[in-house]
């Protein structure tokens, strides 16, 4: 290509490239950052206990994240160790949570000095706090939790860092808190009384923040102590301002020495080798440093004593009480309705991971990766519990038509590979396939089974009026089919992708020719949601902004569907809460709806044909809109 | 997530070309921002350690980031004002018209304009990089000149 446009595209590129700046420089490994601890696959759960004042013991709050299937799960063990015989001193008072790379360690006082009992699993994010009560928390973006439960989280707000404040486990607000300063909070710390970090300012440096509970922003204890905003990133500028839970002490690092300011004349107390301090928390005595690549140290602020941490890693002082049991993060069997009335989203999950059919194969998605399982278009694909994908080359999904398209036995690929995979194994076998076609429609663990949920169509050889097909399960273990519904579908009927529970509830929509009606079945014949539960109408005629697309999430906690551009979301077995998002022009033709953690997956159409939008995946939190590389979509749990 | 030696090395190796292929995705006050969160997930992507082209999967990873900084409006309408709050100090000044002219085409069609016309490569070389078919490289390209035919004329 030699023409004039080359010519005047290179030059264009020649003037964009001289504007790139210095490659950027790769963040230093924060020594407390732990590796990502791959747990058992678990669900959000909601608080079920109520948060009061005088709080009882809170159930803990696990947000997991396994962004790739391939990864299979580790038990989390936890482990006491014997108690050393004590070269040092401990506070006999204080017990202190470790968070690292290994897990998290809890340092409590023994008659020997000091006990720790290691937590293998759990660790979500870089730090761990324990609650009164015992319960340990952790959670990617979390900054500090209060006494009564509540808790900041960084985040980000137009595009602007900021910190957000709510309850653990519940709703993250539509607004951050405001401060009134030109600049960004980049640390937060919580107490009863006020809140105290820092933040950058736009026009360069630092400054503390200070803001009571009753919003009044005031940073005269700074000030009177010397601190002179804007702040530099000299090792002995002020930093690390913070206030301990009850509010009654602040502090922070200066150089050497943590100044401290609890009502009397701020004194500064020694810390050795300031300059490594990289974190900071208060109780209202103690002072919790952590270290870059060294354990840290407490410091009592009575005395100027200091205690060595015996491991690296972030160090936070524990809230519970000297009697209280150290509940490690686990999750509760079982799903729970939340209490509170308010919207509820979610968090997003790391990356939105997502599996994708349509003509350049079936790939699995995150925000940062592609992976690629096969190149052979296909039109629709899940994943199975062992991680493994199911695929097919035509559905019959939506009634007759589609299954023209090509051959619609399932099609399995037992793991993913460096090259894309383009040789299948067909998952029944050829002489058990009918004259007919078949839709997978999803794949889930119920009861401890891998299941598929899988439709058979028959050929219309007794009739056109007559139904032809099955909807079933097959265990994809030991191959037995167990039929759900007989008599399912046929001419001019059928349903929509229909979705599986891990609690064995199948939800969709049916149709028979232009009636449409929200359906669901328990594969075990128990109780199942009705129209009526979800505030809609038992069945809708032909139109295009009927509810429709019903769904159910996969730990089978909340149903959705759209009605018009509106996302519903409702709690499964009832309850206050209704969440209400407009989805815009991506609710509009959408054929299925998969509602996981933060995000949802939109496919518009089950044929790669080119009149068919390619799938997209929606956060709820932000709005955000990801193109994925297919048309037929589904969330991978 | 800890960064380890290995992977400092794959980066400083390709670094500089992928802040330039950034720059041309989504112009140079984002470029950073776009490589090092592209970078650092890929890093903390599990099979990471078996990527057998770890320069044509950052190129990747940093496309899809891109792809997702360009949906996000809210967040576009900021840097707009983050950039009169905070301006860097510059010795000259941006080419406002390449980068106008770069705001015509997609993600997808910067990725492949400036693979091809800057990297040198070939349709092929192109759709191996970003593992799509080199049809959807031929069709992207097409466009993209059409629509820098107009915007350049």
């Amino acid at each position: 290509m030699n023409d004039e446009l080359d010519t005047r595209i290179r030059a264009m590129l020649s003037a964009a490239v001289q504007d790139a700046p210095p490659a950027p420089a790769l963040p230093r490994s924060p020594a407390a950052r732990p590796q990502r601890v791959h747990g058992p696959r678990r669900s959000l759960l909601w608080v079920g206990a109520a948060l009061a004042a005088a709080a009882a013991a809170i159930t803990a709050v696990v947000l997991v994240r396994d962004s790739d299937p391939r990864v299979r799960p580790a038990d989390g063990t936890t482990t006491t160790t014997g108690s050393p015989a004590a070269t040092r001193a401990w506070p006999a008072d204080l017990t202190v949570v470790v968070a690292s790379g290994g897990g998290m360690d809890l340092v409590s006082p023994s008659e020997t000095g000091y006990t720790t009992t290691h937590i293998e699993s759990g660790l979500q994010g870089d730090v761990a706090f324990q609650l009164p009560g015992g319960t340990i928390v952790s959670d990617e973006g979390l900054l500090d939790v209060g006494a009564d439960g509540t808790a900041l989280y960084s985040g980000e707000w137009a595009g602007f860092r900021a910190v957000y404040e709510y309850p653990l486990g519940g709703a993250r607000p539509a607004e951050p808190l405001m401060f009134p300063v030109e600049g960004e909070p980049t640390r937060l710390t919580y107490s009863a009384d006020q809140l105290v970090g820092e933040g950058t300012l736009f026009a360069g440096g630092r400054t503390p923040l200070r803001l009571t509970q009753d919003g009044q922003y005031d940073i005269s204890t700074f000030l009177g102590a010397g601190v002179r905003p804007p702040l530099d990133d000299a090792d002995d500028a002020p930093r690390l301002f913070s206030v301990s839970a009850s509010g009654r002490t602040v502090a922070w690092v200066e150089g050497n020495g943590l100044v401290v300011s609890d009502g009397t004349e701020p004194r500064t107390v020694a810390i050795p080798d300031g300059a490594r301090v990289v974190e900071l928390d208060l109780a209202d005595d103690y002072a919790a440093i952590t270290r870059a690549d060294a354990p840290g140290t407490i410091l009592d602020l009575r005395t100027g004593a200091s205690f060595p941490v015996p491991m690296a890693g972030r160090v936070t002082i524990s809230l519970a009480d000297p009697g209280d049991t150290t509940v490690p993060p686990t999750a509760p069997s079982g799903s729970t309705t939340t209490t509170s009335p308010d919207v509820d989203v979610p968090p997003l999950e790391d990356g939105f991971p997502t599996l994708v059919a349509g003509a350049g194969g079936v790939h699995f998605v995150t925000a940062a990766v592609d992976l690629v399982w096969t190149t052979a278009p296909m039109a629709a694909a899940v994943q199975a519990p062992d991680g493994s994908v199911i695929a097919q080359r035509a559905t019959g999904v939506g009634g007759p038509g589609l299954h023209e398209m090509g051959d619609t036995v399932p099609l399995r690929i037992a793991a993913y590979g460096a090259e894309p995979v383009n040789l299948f194994d067909q998952l029944i076998p050829a002489g058990d396939v009918v004259a007919g076609w078949y839709t997978i429609h999803d794949a889930t663990t119920v009861g401890g089974r891998p299941l598929l949920l899988l439709e058979r169509q028959h050929d219309q050889s007794a009739g056109l009026e007559s139904a032809q097909g099955e909807l079933f399960t097959l265990d994809l273990e030991t191959g037995e089919m167990v039929t759900v519904l007989e008599d399912f579908g046929g001419w001019e009927s059928g349903s929509s992708r229909l979705h599986l529970s891990e609690t064995g509830l199948v939800v969709g929509e049916r149709f028979d020719e232009v009636v449409r009606s929200f359906f669901a079945v328990a594969l075990d014949g128990g109780w199942a949601p009705t129209a009526a539960d979800l505030g809609v109408a038992a069945s809708y005629g032909d139109c295009t902004d009927c509810p429709r697309a019903f769904t159910i999430t996969r730990d089978g906690s909340r149903l959705a569907w759209l009605d018009g551009t509106s996302l519903h979301v409702v709690p499964t077995t009832g309850g206050d809460m209704h969440l209400t998002i407009d989805l815009g022009e991506a609710g509009v033709g959408v054929a299925d709806l998969d509602l996981h953690g933060g995000y949802v997956v939109l496919t518009y159409g089950f044929a790669w044909q080119p009149e068919v939008p390619p799938a997209v995946v929606i956060i709820l939190t932000t709005g955000e809109e990801y193109e994925l590389p297919g048309t037929a979509a589904v969330a991978v749990a | 997530m800890t960064i380890v030696d290995d992977d400092v090395a794959i980066y400083r190796r390709h670094a500089d070309e992928l802040t330039r292929y950034a720059t041309v995705l989504v112009g140079p006050a984002d470029a950073p921002d776009v490589v090092t969160d592209a970078v650092l997930a890929a890093f903390r992507t599990p099979g990471w350690r078996d990527v057998a082209n770890p320069r044509a999967y950052l190129f990747r990873a940093v496309l899809h980031r891109a792809q997702s900084v360009r949906r996000s409006d809210a967040r576009r309408t900021t840097r707009e004002r983050r950039a009169a709050i905070v301006e860097p100090a510059r010795d000259r000044e941006p080419s406002v018209d390449a980068h106008r002219a770069l705001a015509a085409l997609s993600p997808q069609q910067r990725a492949v304009v400036f693979l091809t016309y800057w990297e040198d490569l070939t349709p092929a070389q192109v759709a191996d990089l970003l593992d799509v078919g080199e049809g959807s490289v031929r069709k992207q390209l097409a466009r993209a000149r059409e629509t820098l035919r107009s915007v350049l004329s």
